[in-house]
């Protein structure tokens, strides 16, 4: 269980010999090896599906974003970089977000706001070089977050397959479509509805 | 560096004693630290490591986080292992609410702690040699760090400050193809450490520089609060691995290295052979990965499952809830977990409300600092730099 | 095992109540915890590290907490580690604004030093026959103390520009603004 380390030097390793000998031996072996080094803007990295890169808002097939503007990214955010102004629509959804602006200089690329996010709407994109030439222009509005839903294949595959844990239940099929409340605040107290959720949940879904 | 002189008359010698900064920026002094020297010719006769310079409140920010907030704040306080810093404050909470956390879960946590351990271990090899002059072994060590950092980025998407545990588990499991690749370079690494060993461990250069150099008997390391590597080599095997098992270490067969002389030779064999111990432990956890899920079914601290979220009422407003409103009830927790460079300690206080009430941080690299004075006094000036590197600490943990 | 600690938390119990102080209830973690008025603090310490069968030797940690609006007001907890009996304790005193000082463990933990430096330094709360009392993260002028409940969480603009050690001490320049969003969170 318990291992003690203890060590003399040899005779060839205290008239330096042998350490300067087995030095260059290791030097020379090292020229016919494979390099590790990467010639990096030349040779880019390329992402996999759980990279975090920037986050981006998901753009629906008609254009529109797929937020609801609830508040939930930006009341998680550690760092604080996301600000939206909320606005009616007339789309079933029926809230979306007026602005959408984060800051990408605070932005830790934590992917929690993806995390939080009750609509698939925020996901992590695989844009790590980040350039600007004024900080204004690292706060990215709602238009440029927006990007289309099919540009996102990969993250929205690794969310689904990382984030829907459970088998659907197929008794919560029929359950209406939640729209979530005012934004930001939480939702206060599960009312009735919690005693059964509570036993679902108890029952492993 | 900048120095001021004062003069002591001594007899019919005049002698001065000559204060000098090393540091901030000095390249051993791993990120920000300044120590204040006193040096009577080459030999220090008082020194005063002065620390805060990357001070950012971390504990106080976490009063106005939520719980889980603030797991991304854990990351950048030892940011050269910021998964151990997330399993000891998800521990914590994690005993605050009274979660149980699944076999599954537990076993990912400990490679993941494991691999915290090597990089952090890697660096401190790479920095010990290069200080004492030693340049290849910086690009040695940081080849095999590299490796890791590709297979941990595939993982958590983050390539330094990775973020993966959460209250209950982990985010989620490693895949098959992942834990499988993981686990041939953790059955190739040791040969790596050799490959280290042959580098510098035989060297007389480097034998001479730390043979019986800061050496710290256990009963000073004990009295001094030291953990960790730096008590280990003083011949005390106390591990908290071996010691108060958590997160099921009970299971792996490994071996815990001490020293016999304390000094900084012996710190440096014990990091060498626990980055091996480290490597064998990754290769039986990733070979007998329990089956199971990788985070608790808990629905108060857990978001639920997405799909449910996407389509059920009661999910939805567990999300909100969660996310807005994670209450653990009222309490304390001291835990503490064997982090690379010692006992890392969270202590949480919750009120009963969504926000810690306090955390504190027991942070190891803070409690390796105060062995500086004590071993360094009376020695030469350039032992002072090998003594720092071997002290092991990262600024960002002990200034928090 | 389990004997020896049962004996050895039974042990503490006493120990505390000699030292005018008493046990308290397990917190979640399970720690035997103790709560002991500040007088009784260094002799209830050396005889856990100097007795025979508790042998708390491993010094872990000093750290503070602020009860604002509960009296006493600051709450010092300390922990300790035995090697031999792998158990650690909890040790808390209490001292009120008013009187804002405790003994100092220095002279039985070495290693405390620092950490009550840190606890001076966030909390204000003075260390009786401490060596070196100085703050050590926030500069040496700071007139706060940042990790009381009642300092915001932004923080305070500086009057001045605080000096490094060693270093002249500099005024702000005359006209110059505060440095623009230092100290909001707003993004
Ligand atoms: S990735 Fe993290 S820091 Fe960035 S916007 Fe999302 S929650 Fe905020
Ligand atoms: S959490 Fe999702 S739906 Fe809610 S505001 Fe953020 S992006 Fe929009």
């Amino acid at each position: 269980m318990v291992l003690v380390k203890d060590r003399k030097l040899s005779f060839g390793e205290r008239c330096y010999v042998k350490s300067i000998v087995a030095g260059l031996l290791y030097t020379f072996s090292n020229l016919f090896k494979r390099k590790v080094t990467r010639c990096y803007p030349e040779q880019k990295l390329a992402p996999g599906p759980s990279f975090h890169g920037v986050p981006v808002l998901v753009k629906d097939a008609d254009g529109h974003p797929k937020c609801v503007a609830c508040g939930l990214c930006e009341y998680v955010c550690p760092s604080r970089a996301i600000r939206i102004v909320a606005t009616e629509t007339e789309r079933p959804i029926e809230r979306m977000p007026k602005t959408f602006e984060i800051n990408m200089l605070r932005c830790i690329e934590c992917g929690y706001c993806e995390e939080a996010c009750p609509e698939e709407a925020i996901v992590m994109s695989q844009q790590y070089e980040l350039v600007a030439s004024s900080r204004g222009e690292m706060r990215w509005d709602l238009n440029r977050l927006l990007t289309a839903e099919a540009a996102l294949g990969p993250r929205l595959g690794y969310i689904r397959k990382t984030f829907h844990r459970f088998q659907a239940d197929p008794r919560a099929e029929g359950t209406a479509r939640a729209v979530p409340g005012k934004g930001g605040t939480g939702a206060g107290k599960p009312g009735a509805s919690q005693a059964s959720a509570l036993a679902r949940y108890r029952d492993g879904y | 560096m900048t120095s001021q002189t004062s003069t002591v008359p001594q007899g019919d010698l005049r002698t001065e004693v000559m204060t000098l900064n090393m540091g901030p920026q000095h390249p051993s002094t791993h990120g920000v630290l300044q120590v204040v020297l006193k040096l009577d010719g080459e030999v220090v006769i008082d020194l005063e490591p002065e620390i805060g310079y990357l001070h950012r409140g971390k504990e106080k920010h976490a009063e106005h986080m939520t719980y889980q907030q603030w797991f991304a704040m854990t990351d950048r306080l030892d940011y050269l292992s910021p998964l151990q810093n997330e399993i000891c404050y998800a521990m914590a909470v994690e005993q605050l609410c009274g979660i149980e956390v699944p076999e599954k879960a537990q076993a990912t946590r400990v490679v993941l702690a494991e691999c915290m351990r090597l990089t952090a271990h890697l660096i401190y090899y790479a920095c010990v040699a290069l200080e004492i002059g030693a340049v290849t072994p910086y690009f040695l060590a940081f080849r095999e760090r590299e490796d890791l950092f590709d297979l941990l980025d595939e993982l958590t998407g983050l390539r330094t400050n990775q973020e993966f545990v959460r209250f209950g588990g982990v985010k989620a499991e490693i895949p098959a193809d992942l834990a499988r690749r993981l686990k041939e370079w953790a059955d190739r690494f040791p040969s790596c450490v050799d490959e280290y060993e042959l580098l510098i461990t035989g060297n007389r250069i480097w034998y001479d520089r730390a043979r019986n150099i800061g050496v710290l008997n256990t009963a000073q390391a004990l009295a001094l609060g030291l953990t960790g590597p730096n008590l280990r080599a003083t011949g005390c095997a106390h591990d908290l691995r071996k010691a108060e098992p958590y997160c099921g270490y009970e299971k792996y067969d490994f071996e815990i290295p001490v020293g016999t002389v304390g000094d900084v030779y012996d710190r440096y064999l014990v990091r060498m052979e626990e980055m091996r111990q480290s490597a064998r432990i990754i290769s039986q956890a990733l070979a007998a990965m329990p089956a199971g899920e990788h985070i608790a079914r808990d629905y108060r601290h857990v978001l639920p499952p997405k799909d449910r979220v996407y389509r059920s009422m009661e999910e939805l407003i567990y999300q909100f809830k969660i996310v807005t409103d994670m209450r653990p009830p009222r309490g304390e927790v001291y835990q503490a977990i064997e982090a690379g460079k010692g006992e890392l300690g969270m202590y949480v206080i919750s009120d009963g409300g969504p926000r810690p009430y306090r955390v504190h941080v027991r942070a190891p690299s803070f409690a390796n600092m105060i062995a500086l004075k004590p071993i360094c006094v009376g020695r030469l000036i350039s032992d002072v730099v090998p003594i720092v590197g071997s002290i092991d600490f990262v600024m960002g943990e002990c200034d928090r | 095992m389990s004997a020896a600690r049962e004996a050895a938390v039974q042990r503490l119990h006493d120990l505390a109540v000699a030292a005018g102080g008493a046990p308290l209830p397990a917190a979640n973690d399970g720690l035997t915890a103790l709560s002991v008025p500040r007088e009784g603090l260094l002799g209830l310490l050396a005889s856990l590290r100097d007795d025979p069968q508790l042998g708390f030797r491993l010094f872990l940690d000093v750290t503070a907490v602020d009860w604002s609006g509960s009296e006493p007001r600051f709450e010092v907890v300390y922990h300790v580690y035995s090697l031999d009996l792998r158990m650690r304790v909890r040790v808390k005193t209490r001292c009120s604004e008013r009187d804002l000082h405790v003994p100092s463990i220095v002279t039985v933990y070495p290693g405390a030093e620092y950490f009550e430096r840190e606890v001076f330094d966030m909390f204000g709360i003075a260390f009786d026959g401490h060596p070196d009392l100085r703050r050590i993260l926030m500069p040496e002028e700071y007139e706060h103390h940042p990790l009381r409940k009642d300092f915001p969480r932004e923080g305070i603009e500086p009057e001045k520009v605080y000096r490094l050690r060693g270093g002249p001490m500099m005024p702000r320049p005359p006209g110059a603004e505060a440095i623009p969003g230092a100290g909001s969170t707003t993004p």
